[in-house]
């Protein structure tokens, strides 16, 4: 069974590969909470001390969320480039890439709801809004498609790069006009 | 003047409807919070609205991009090639394919290496 490729005459996208990449959303989004955790405790607790409390969510938000999470959003790609190498069109790796943005976003918008038990209707809502996740894992799987074409992994690191930005720039945004 | 070549067409494509989706969010973002009794502070509504319209200005050039551009290969210089057998890379140059025996310098088939 394969989903439909994007381009006339072109080999069809697999639909294992579909549900591997957002799989893999849904696990690295497990994996980015507990990163997060770690990198908040060992970088942040220090600084949580040290310098005023918006500072330090601001240091979490901007740098630490978007460095743990934009390298953990597409290794479900990764792991298809590397152990499949698969002959995909850049348009493919882009859907990959949308589909594992996907799974991260549901299972992080499922966590945040859970731990804003009364709100958790709102919080959905407004997350649902934003689908800064798929547009960085996009972006990502756009790399990974320069990668595979030119076998130069700075692409990929590149698309990493712009994609943390842009996190960045959200969640600034996020915590300045949101509080 | 010749359109550009086209590389980030697909990326174009995606982005789209993904920055239009970012928009209509931020434009429904104040509402959503005077929804359940909450109001934005005034210049949070202006960044808000302003983050709309950069959105829809970069779906703009997404769009305008995808439609001016028609090449949609991506042509990157390759250090590794596909072997034409079975279209496993092949790194550097070596005389033969290690998975198929393809001979690349008489670009025929090597049946019996294949077997193996």
């Amino acid at each position: 069974m394969t989903v439909s490729g994007a381009q006339k005459g072109k080999k069809k996208l697999p639909l294992a590969y579909v549900i591997a990449s957002f799989g893999m959303g849904v696990l690295s989004g497990l994996v980015a909470v507990w990163a997060e955790i770690y990198y908040g405790i060992m970088i942040g607790f220090p600084l949580a001390f040290t310098i005023p409390e918006f500072w330090y969510y601001l240091i979490a938000a901007c740098i630490i969320a978007p460095f743990v999470e934009e390298l953990a959003k597409p290794i479900g790609l990764y792991l298809i480039k590397i152990e499949e190498k698969p002959r995909l069109s850049p348009f493919q790796w882009i859907l990959l890439g949308l589909c594992a943005g996907l799974g991260f976003k549901l299972i992080e918008d499922v966590l945040y709801a859970l731990a804003a038990s009364d709100m958790a209707l709102f919080v959905i809502g407004v997350r649902s809004l934003f689908p800064v996740h798929l547009i960085g894992t996009s972006i990502a799987g756009f790399g990974i498609a320069l990668w595979d074409a030119s076998d130069d992994l700075s692409h990929f690191f590149y698309a990493i790069l712009i994609s943390m930005l842009i996190h960045g720039f959200y969640n600034f945004l996020a915590l300045t006009v949101m509080v | 003047m010749g359109f550009p070549r086209g590389i980030y067409r697909d990326l174009a494509l995606i982005m789209l409807p993904l920055l239009i989706w970012f928009g209509v969010g931020w434009l429904l973002f104040p509402y959503a919070y005077s929804f359940v009794g909450y109001a934005l502070q005034d210049q949070s509504i202006v960044v808000s609205y302003l983050m709309a319209e950069s959105s829809f200005g970069f779906a703009a050039v997404c769009l305008a991009y995808w439609w001016t551009t028609r090449t949609r290969e991506v042509i990157i210089h390759r250090k590794a090639l596909a072997c034409p057998g079975c279209g496993r890379r092949r790194i550097g140059e070596p005389v033969f394919c290690p998975y198929c025996g393809f001979d690349f310098e008489k670009k025929e088939g090597n049946p019996q290496v294949g077997d193996l």
